[in-house]
């Protein structure tokens, strides 16, 4: 499995609150081939994003990792030094955010902080990177680039803002980029423009991409394979097509038949019974089995992770649309 | 057909800035007028009918949120008239106005900033009623448990605060506090637009059981063209205050006559239609501040003609009860 750009296996991130545990990612695995597009799904609380900046070396106090490894390209990333982990950062491995006013300081221009983000990982003039900067943006939608960069964060709109924070996460060419509801803040049509400069981008550049979102919809439209967590688990992981039309996961299904648009107009939707987990008091078992229509006594024991073919894996004992 | 619950005539709001100081003193030494201001809301007009779900769409900017701020009375209209069941609620006294208005409701989007933190579920869903002599107040305990059983609640959340609940939860609250008045119509503003799918799907379900039960009629403001879809008998797609097209939910999914709902319906993300390329619209949405000459979608519609840029074009009937505002519709050549 060495052609693996990004492999995690049985990861645990929990919180150590006063309260008690969270265990926000409760043993995940998962295999990241370059160039490929993961879309992970999940509601909020699911542990999504805090997979993703377990990745990076993001995770603050209370909150730490326990156990198990994420290895990028062979070497291990869990207890690395803060020094050699802002070398990964931003450069072999970067993130884009839900806000991108929360990205890009206030203070400073979109070149200094373009500039500043080449210079951190490469020896290269002022001059250089400020072309490289420009051509990103460029490539990014932003017309008139050369003197559009000297602009600071405010004078840009909502959707712009998401295509700087897109061009200083490709700038210095990582292997993997992790979004992190990158269109959700954006109007549809903005969206719609996001999501095609990523596809261009990384199918020009190769890039692998972990897309994190609640929007199925928008899931469906870039990822190659989809994986699903729920309550810190990844319970199902799939290619898109084969996930999206035939889930085996009785979560995966009940989020997909929630959209509106799954069945005819003015008919009720349907509704996963029950509320999002407390992740403080899971069930035993699968953390699913309260909500789950399909749970019987067998459930009380976690389930072994399954599949009908190869590469659909799901973990369940009672698996919708068995062969 | 029953009469119309609500119809606006010809309503624009327009936003102005005052002038500070040394604005004022250019102003008087050039001689030049004051800023026009933003034009939210830009002569629409609307008629609701009793029982239906009326569905605003657009993006941010297109005002929409500002006429569902005008229809609930919350601010004054510059231009046009709100009639309410027949009534110009802006003419009448008051107290009669005040009641009439207590018969439309808002449901807001962030159920987190909408209520209260400081106070408890029962004074929140309760003040209202009690204020307005609504609910006598030895009814007020048997009034709440109804209230909130409509919303899928039980007693036990009475004495809890906001944040002891979810999303999905407040989200019901909210809905509570604005049916505790009684009220005929329900805004909803973006009112699930935060929420998960799943959760999203029982709100939905909640609103169309209420809306059934309660016989109320909705004005659903939205951006979220598949929740649209689900829920509403009519769709208004708005752009920079102006309307630009208006018909049956049916009409425009199926054939629609503007470009900019075009758009719209091909920019969203199905599940259906699986992994696919974009072709997205180009450009950005223009500032409210200054928008474009003509037809505010011109530069970034996909046929634009010289004369987009020049004319506005007019919200004509291109369709029996279908209206849009688009040159092409003059040479037929539309979609």
């Amino acid at each position: 499995m060495s052609e693996n750009l990004l492999e995690i296996r049985g990861l645990k991130t929990h919180f150590f609150t006063r309260a008690g545990v969270v265990p926000a990612v409760d043993g995940v695995s998962l295999d990241v081939r370059a160039g490929e597009v993961i879309g992970l799904v999940g509601e909020s609380g699911s542990g999504k994003s805090m997979l993703g900046f377990s990745i990076l070396g993001l995770i603050d106090e209370p909150g730490r990792i326990v156990a198990g490894d994420i290895r990028y390209k062979g070497k291990s990333l869990v207890g690395l030094p803060e020094r050699d982990m802002q070398r990964i950062r931003g450069k072999e491995i970067a993130m884009v955010f839900q806000d991108p006013s929360m990205t890009l300081n206030p203070v400073l221009r979109i070149d200094t902080q373009m500039i500043e983000t080449i210079q951190a990982h490469e020896k290269v003039s002022r001059k250089a990177a400020l072309a490289r900067a420009i051509d990103v943006l460029e490539r990014v939608g932003i017309s008139s680039a050369e003197t559009r960069i000297r602009s600071y964060p405010h004078q840009f709109s909502g959707g712009m803002r998401q295509r700087v924070a897109i061009a200083v996460a490709f700038i210095n060419r990582p292997d993997l980029i992790i979004c992190d509801e990158p269109t959700t803040a954006l109007d549809v049509t903005i969206q719609g423009q996001i999501i095609h400069e990523f596809q261009t981008l990384c199918r020009e550049e190769g890039t692998a991409l972990i897309w994190i979102s609640h929007d199925l919809g928008a899931v469906a439209s870039i990822a190659d394979r989809i994986l699903t967590m729920y309550a810190g688990h990844i319970v199902e992981s799939g290619p898109a097509q084969a996930v999206l039309h035939a889930p085996h996961h009785p979560y995966t299904a009940g989020l997909i038949r929630s959209i509106p648009s799954q069945v005819p107009r003015g008919e009720r939707l349907y509704q996963i019974p029950g509320n999002t987990p407390n992740m403080l008091a899971l069930p035993s078992g699968c953390p699913f089995r309260t909500r789950c229509p399909r749970a019987t006594e067998q459930c009380t024991t976690y389930p072994a992770s399954m599949a009908f073919v190869a590469g659909h894996d799901f973990v369940c004992w009672h698996p919708e649309n068995a062969q | 057909m029953s009469e119309p619950i609500l119809e606006l005539r010809h309503v624009s709001k327009v936003f102005t800035q005052r002038p500070d100081l040394i604005e004022r003193a250019v102003n008087l030494v050039s001689r030049k007028h004051p800023s026009a201001g933003v034009h939210a809301v830009n002569d629409v007009s609307l008629t609701v009918q009793a029982g239906k779900v009326i569905g605003i769409v657009g993006e941010s900017g297109c005002g929409k949120s500002t006429l569902a701020r005008i229809v609930a009375q919350l601010i004054p209209a510059t231009q046009g008239e709100v009639l309410y069941r027949g009534q110009n609620l802006a003419t009448l006294d008051a107290t009669s106005r005040r009641r009439m208005a207590l018969e439309i409701q808002m449901v807001f989007q962030n159920p987190f900033a909408s209520l209260n933190p400081r106070k408890r579920v029962a004074d929140i869903i309760m003040e209202a009623p009690l204020v307005h002599g609504i609910t006598p107040a030895r009814e007020r305990e048997s009034r709440l448990a109804e209230l909130l059983s409509m919303v899928g609640l039980d007693m036990s959340a009475a004495q809890r605060y906001p944040h002891q609940f979810s999303g999905g939860q407040r989200q019901r609250i909210g809905i509570a506090r604005a049916l505790a008045v009684k009220p005929r119509m329900l805004i909803c503003d973006e009112s699930v637009a935060a929420l998960d799918v799943s959760i999203q799907a029982q709100i939905l379900n909640l609103l169309m059981d209420l809306k059934e039960r309660e016989q109320l009629t909705y004005l659903f403001i939205s951006h979220d063209l598949g929740v649209v879809e689900h829920i509403c008998d009519e769709v208004v797609i708005m752009y920079l205050g102006r309307v630009v097209e208006q018909a049956s939910t049916e009409d425009i999914f199926s054939q629609s006559r503007h470009p900019y709902t075009q758009a719209l319906l091909s920019a969203v993300p199905r599940i259906e239609d699986g992994k696919r390329d974009y072709q997205p619209v180009q450009g950005e949405i223009p500032s409210p501040l200054n928008p474009p000459a003509g037809c505010h979608f011109n530069p970034r519609c996909p046929h634009v003609m010289p004369r987009c840029r020049v004319d506005v074009p007019l919200l004509r009937e291109v369709m029996p009860r279908h209206t849009a505002a688009c040159h092409l519709n003059d040479l037929s050549l539309a979609r």
